[in-house]
């Protein structure tokens, strides 16, 4: 090239460097990293996950090993659960689940079965539909766990059932998940699309609710899943993304005497939560209402109990339409009267 | 930490952070340049950064996975195909003139520059963004481009002597 094109060089060098500072976003670049790791994630096995790797934080990570939970820890090792470290052989850290409660009481209860580590008990949300709109409702799910709260809350909304058949997870079977966290704000990597809900983004608001119930100093939630990322989520308000009435105690299948206690949570116009007994032929043999402690806006507790001979039971809440005077929103329950 | 500076060391996770913090702000910027597409050029260098996790057992080596790097950006860009660059030549290239803190006339030149570079033949204008901003070698561009080093030579005083008129109005 000639001495003239070098100047030319020059000239083009320095016209480009400006635009590209011209063209840089204000905001700062990590975005781009997430969006690569979410991307590799989705495209990854299920045994091969994103989290074993540098010490990008303290992940927590949960692998799938033969229908076994195990979280490994940063070296990528899986552990049993509790404080005991790495573990020779298979992975050993299970999730037991938590049989029905013997006590009605409005607080979680439950009881573990065998257990690998301290179990602890863990908020978890699941979605139900009515009329086409899906809600959430919390079950507090007493399991085994690792070190990770988070991570344990998030291994169960995936992969163990809801103690109500009714609730279901709002992201496919077999989607993996692993968590990290910065400041107040963690983040969430899934590793398929979220199922399709109306409102389409509860299955944002399930990870959202659970992870900022199981960890209060959480905030805010960035998800990232196969397909898309939605950052810094905080938690819808209540009555756009919680069922407005919740039947909380008995749990589902619990063996209970009568008089039967039974209570949960509510948003409802003018305080009102209704409830009735069927059989289980499922003719109705009670009836009432009770009233939470205050109405809507705001969720309060409510309560009520009722005398029932021997026998097995669906016991219903709901909330009656104040457009229509409809059955919204039942929340159902079967239980064994003894 | 030890072996933290050797690629060979590395697994596939490790080597897109460190890849990631080496080369991710450059690339955009060059298919930046290319596509004058901000968000399209963010989507090409994810996309070659999947690659790259992917073929990481492959290459293992800082180098050549830079180069891998430059080539799959460059392959992006061009699959993204002609219609980003016809948009450019009209649209954002007015959003950079209003948007812009620089004195007006140095935007105007710059305006200037970018539309001639938008006129020219895809090769010829590949070569001089790598080259001039790149800082690339010709064996580098001759690489990430699939062409002889020849070739890099020839486009590269072509492009220059159709850029000639533009350039020698900017102050």
């Amino acid at each position: 090239m000639s001495e003239s094109d070098d100047i030319l060089g020059e000239q083009l060098h320095r016209v480009l460097g400006d635009q590209a500072r011209a063209m840089e976003p204000a905001d700062q670049l990590d975005d781009g990293l997430a969006r690569i790791r979410g991307r590799i994630d989705s495209e990854q096995s299920l045994t091969r996950r994103w989290a074993v790797p540098v010490a990008a934080a303290a992940a927590a990570v949960l692998v799938l090993v033969g229908g076994l939970v195990a979280w490994p820890r940063g070296d990528g090792t899986p552990v049993g659960a509790g404080t005991q470290g790495p573990t020779s052989g298979a992975p050993s850290a299970t999730l037991t689940t938590d049989g029905p409660s013997s006590t009605p009481s409005p607080t979680p209860s439950g009881t573990a079965s065998t257990t690998t580590g301290p179990a602890i008990t863990v908020p978890v949300y699941y979605g139900d539909t009515f009329s086409g709109k899906t809600l959430l409702y919390r079950e507090f799910r007493h399991v085994s766990s690792g070190s990770d709260p988070v991570a344990t809350a998030l291994v169960t909304m995936l992969l163990l059932p809801p103690l109500d058949p009714d609730y279901r997870t709002l992201w496919p079977s077999g989607t993996v998940a692993s968590w990290s966290r910065s400041g107040d704000t963690a983040i969430v990597t899934l590793s398929s699309a979220p199922t399709k809900t109306t409102p389409a983004d509860l299955p944002l608001q399930q990870v959202v609710y659970t992870v900022t119930a199981t960890d209060t100093s959480i905030h805010r939630v960035t998800v990232i899943y196969h397909g898309g990322q939605a950052t810094a989520l905080t938690r819808a308000v209540s009555y756009l993304a919680l069922a407005p009435v919740w039947l909380s105690a008995p749990l589902e299948g619990a063996t209970v005497s009568s008089p039967v206690a039974f209570g949960g949570i509510a948003e409802v116009f003018e305080a009102h939560v209704n409830w009735e007994v069927d059989a289980a032929g499922g003719a109705m043999v009670a009836q009432g209402f009770a009233m939470a402690s205050q109405a809507a806006p705001g969720r309060f507790p409510w309560s009520a109990t009722v005398s029932l001979p021997p026998g097995t039971y669906l016991l219903k809440a709901f909330a009656i339409s104040p457009k229509d005077g409809s059955v919204t929103w039942p929340d159902t329950k079967r239980i064994t009267v003894h | 930490m030890d072996g933290v500076d050797d690629a060979r060391s590395w697994d596939a996770h490790q080597a897109i952070t460190v890849l990631y913090a080496a080369h991710y702000r450059r690339l955009v910027s060059l298919a930046g340049l290319l596509t004058h597409d901000r968000s399209a050029a963010e989507e090409i260098v994810q996309d070659a950064f999947v690659g790259l996790h992917r073929n990481w057992q492959r290459l293992r080596d800082a180098d050549r996975a830079a180069a891998y790097l430059r080539q799959s950006t460059v392959n992006g860009v061009r699959s993204a195909g002609r219609r980003s660059v016809v948009v450019v030549r009209h649209e954002p290239m007015l959003r950079q003139v209003t948007d812009s803190p620089d004195p007006a006339d140095a935007v105007a030149d710059r305006s200037a520059v970018m539309a001639a570079l938008a006129g020219l033949p895809e090769r010829q204008r590949e070569v001089l963004v790598l080259r001039y901003y790149g800082d690339l070698s010709e064996a580098d561009i001759a690489d990430a481009l699939g062409i002889s080093r020849g070739a890099v030579k020839t486009h590269a005083s072509r492009g220059i002597a159709a850029l000639r008129p533009t350039l020698e109005q900017v102050r």
